[in-house]
């Protein structure tokens, strides 16, 4: 016999089938809110392949310290990084939240806890200029190139990060590496 | 004469000195007149001398006669002084010899004479035997020869200067005995003056100091007559007071044993009430024993609740456990979702109905894990609230102990009560015999005040017996003084 809370929950879930689709709703803006080194993020769902959580890494050695290891996706392997150190945070604890990123190269970054999916308007997108910078830690001040927006919700403002800068940004450091490797 | 001395003592003093004043003149006086009479003795012994010197030469004489007769006459009856003589002449002259032995002269001068007088008797009887053999011629003859003669002669010069120095002695000790009566009058003259003139100094001085210290006491006695007056007066006025003082014991007395009385009712009334009080008492031992029962009823109660607790714990914490198996499965519910979703995205217009279909799931999974997360919380509030129902439960399995410790300690003084009331008991009734006692006591003591008024009522008479003398003496003080000092009168 089920709780009335249950039976309100069954209800919606059913009446979401039965409503028609509403045309805003392709405008919408799907983001993961995230923390990342103690401080709210927000990752693009469409930048995303995937989100796991407990994967293991097998470390690697390397003379990157962003890159964490490896770890197996779908029956693919992918580096890991660590999301909060490109971001210039120093790490505190191992993270436990991967994300894999949609590119080319299979790339995996890991970050601190996943907190809930929003779902923002074009309103809520807000460039990083016009956002209140109070949840920016003092690392942040200066703003990489992979944050240039943020999204407004009812948690508050998460800085939204671009995962291609953020491989870019990696693809300069191993190329940097490399480099300093040959020279 | 110090003044201090008492009348005795100045008395003895003055008759002491009195006495040695006597005594010393009389001392002089004995010693005078036993010099007298030992002078008078002398005397007489140089009359005795000078007697025996006189009787010596006497018979000397008659002895010569009787021989001269008998020469003449041829006739016995002549003989007789001579024979007398011859006979006592040596016992003469012997004791002459011995009256004069303290005197050498004599001594010498009879040693001389002796042998003279000696000659002088065998002269006479030489005469005498010539007379009667011979007859008168050849007596004649032998007298004409001045034999006879010159011993007399020498026999008188001897003697006279034997007189002479007897009269000499006598001169002497006359002298003397006139000069020992001399000083023995004056000794005797003076020392009786000056006795009387002591004696009268003493009498006046005493008498004086008799008058000045007599009336200085007298004096004294007169202001302690007056002090004893007015101590009379004071006693009496005491005694009075001591009198009504033993009037209002009695009266107090005789209260406080009617109120030792009504103390022995109340104690026995005590001794009652003590031995209802032991029997509640005993009652309310055994109503102890009923709560102490129901406490260990309480106690198992709370303990069984404390376990109950404690299982509603545990089992809470395994809803926890379940909770994070649900928690867990919500995540990946979540995750799955999500990555529906991207899926979805990635799948174009015929993924848009998944992507619904997805998210719904996902919101699904989202208030699940909200759900979970309240779970969560009303389970850590009925832990909370087990733990703090264990603990309060367990306070009051402590109180309860507590308790149960505190009606332990309620009995024993339940019990303590129950002794102390007994000794209570014992106490009343020891009270009630001590009053009695008392009650008894207080009746030998009223009769004892009694005694003691009726003494004071005697003290009160005495004292005005008292007051009665010392006016009397006080008068025969008075009466004293004009004795000693008229003038004052």
């Amino acid at each position: 016999m089920l709780s009335d809370a249950a039976q309100v929950l069954r209800r919606e879930f059913d009446l979401s089938f039965a409503r028609a689709a509403r045309a805003e709703a392709a405008a919408m803006q799907h983001l993961l809110a995230v923390r990342i080194g103690g401080d709210p993020y927000a990752i693009g769902l469409d930048e995303i392949a995937g989100l796991f959580s407990g994967r293991e890494i097998v470390p690697l050695p390397t003379p990157l310290p962003e890159l964490l290891g490896l770890a197996g996706f779908r029956g693919q392997v992918a580096p890991v990084y660590d999301l909060a150190a490109l971001l210039g945070y120093a790490r505190r604890q191992e993270p436990r939240w991967l994300v894999l990123v949609r590119h080319l190269h299979p790339v995996a970054l890991a970050f601190d806890a996943f907190e809930a999916q929003l779902v923002a308007s074009p309103e809520q997108i807000v460039p990083i200029a016009d956002a209140p910078r109070r949840n920016h830690s003092p690392q942040t001040a200066a703003l990489p190139a992979s944050i240039a927006h943020a999204v407004r919700g009812e948690h508050g403002v998460h800085p939204i990060v671009r995962l291609p800068a953020v491989v870019e940004d990696i693809q300069r450091r191993v190329d940097l590496a490399r480099y300093t490797k040959e020279s | 004469m110090n003044r201090n001395w008492a009348f005795g003592r100045k008395i003895a003093a003055g008759f002491a000195v009195s006495s040695a004043l006597l005594i010393a003149i009389g001392w002089v006086a004995y010693r005078s007149l036993d010099s007298l009479v030992e002078t008078a003795a002398s005397v007489t012994h140089s009359y005795q001398v000078v007697d025996d010197i006189t009787t010596l030469l006497s018979l000397l004489k008659d002895a010569e006669t009787g021989q001269r007769g008998f020469t003449i006459t041829g006739a016995e009856s002549f003989l007789e002084p001579y024979l007398e003589g011859r006979d006592a002449i040596p016992n003469l002259l012997k004791a002459l010899r011995e009256h004069t032995l303290d005197n050498p002269d004599q001594q010498r001068l009879i040693d001389q004479v002796e042998p003279v007088i000696a000659a002088k008797l065998t002269e006479l009887r030489r005469v005498v035997d010539a007379r009667k053999s011979e007859g008168f011629e050849a007596a004649a003859k032998i007298v004409n020869s001045g034999d006879g003669k010159k011993y007399m002669d020498e026999i008188r010069r001897l003697f006279d200067q034997m007189h002479l120095i007897e009269r000499d002695l006598l001169a002497k000790r006359a002298a003397t005995a006139q000069a020992t009566a001399g000083t023995a009058d004056s000794t005797i003259l003076f020392g009786t003056l000056l006795c009387l003139v002591f004696v009268i100094v003493a009498a006046v001085y005493i008498t004086r100091s008799l008058v000045s210290q007599i009336g200085s006491a007298v004096g004294h006695v007169q202001s302690s007559s007056t002090e004893l007056q007015a101590a009379a007066t004071q006693q009496a006025s005491g005694a009075r007071e001591q009198a009504t003082a033993m009037a209002e014991i009695s009266t107090t007395i005789s209260e406080l044993a009617a109120t030792s009385r009504q103390i022995a009712e109340s104690a026995q009334r005590v001794a009652q009430i003590a031995g209802q009080t032991a029997s509640a008492a005993r009652s309310g031992d055994t109503t102890v024993e009923k709560g102490q029962e129901a406490i260990s009823g309480i106690r198992r109660q709370v303990d069984l609740v404390v376990k109950h607790m404690l299982e509603l714990g545990r089992k809470s914490q395994e809803i926890g456990a379940v909770l994070d198996i649900v928690s867990e499965l919500a995540e990946q519910t979540n995750i799955l979702a999500i990555n529906a979703t991207i899926e979805a995205t990635g799948a174009g217009e015929s993924g848009r109905r998944f992507a619904v279909v997805a998210d719904e799931i996902r919101k699904l999974a989202d208030r699940m894990a909200n759900s979970t997360k309240q779970i969560r919380a009303q389970i850590d509030d009925v832990r909370g609230a087990v733990n703090t129902t264990v603990m309060a439960t367990e306070s009051g399995a402590k109180a309860v102990e507590a308790g149960a410790r505190q009606f332990v300690e309620v009995a024993g003084s339940f019990k303590q009560i129950a002794a102390l009331v007994a000794t209570t008991t014992d106490a009343a009734r020891e009270i009630e015999l001590s009053t009695k006692q008392q009650v008894t006591a207080a009746d030998q003591v009223r009769v004892a005040v009694a005694d003691v008024a009726q003494a004071t009522r005697e003290t009160e008479a005495s004292s005005s017996q008292t007051l009665q003398t010392a006016s009397q003496l006080s008068g025969l003080s008075l009466d004293l003084r004009r004795l000693i000092q008229p003038q004052t009168a």
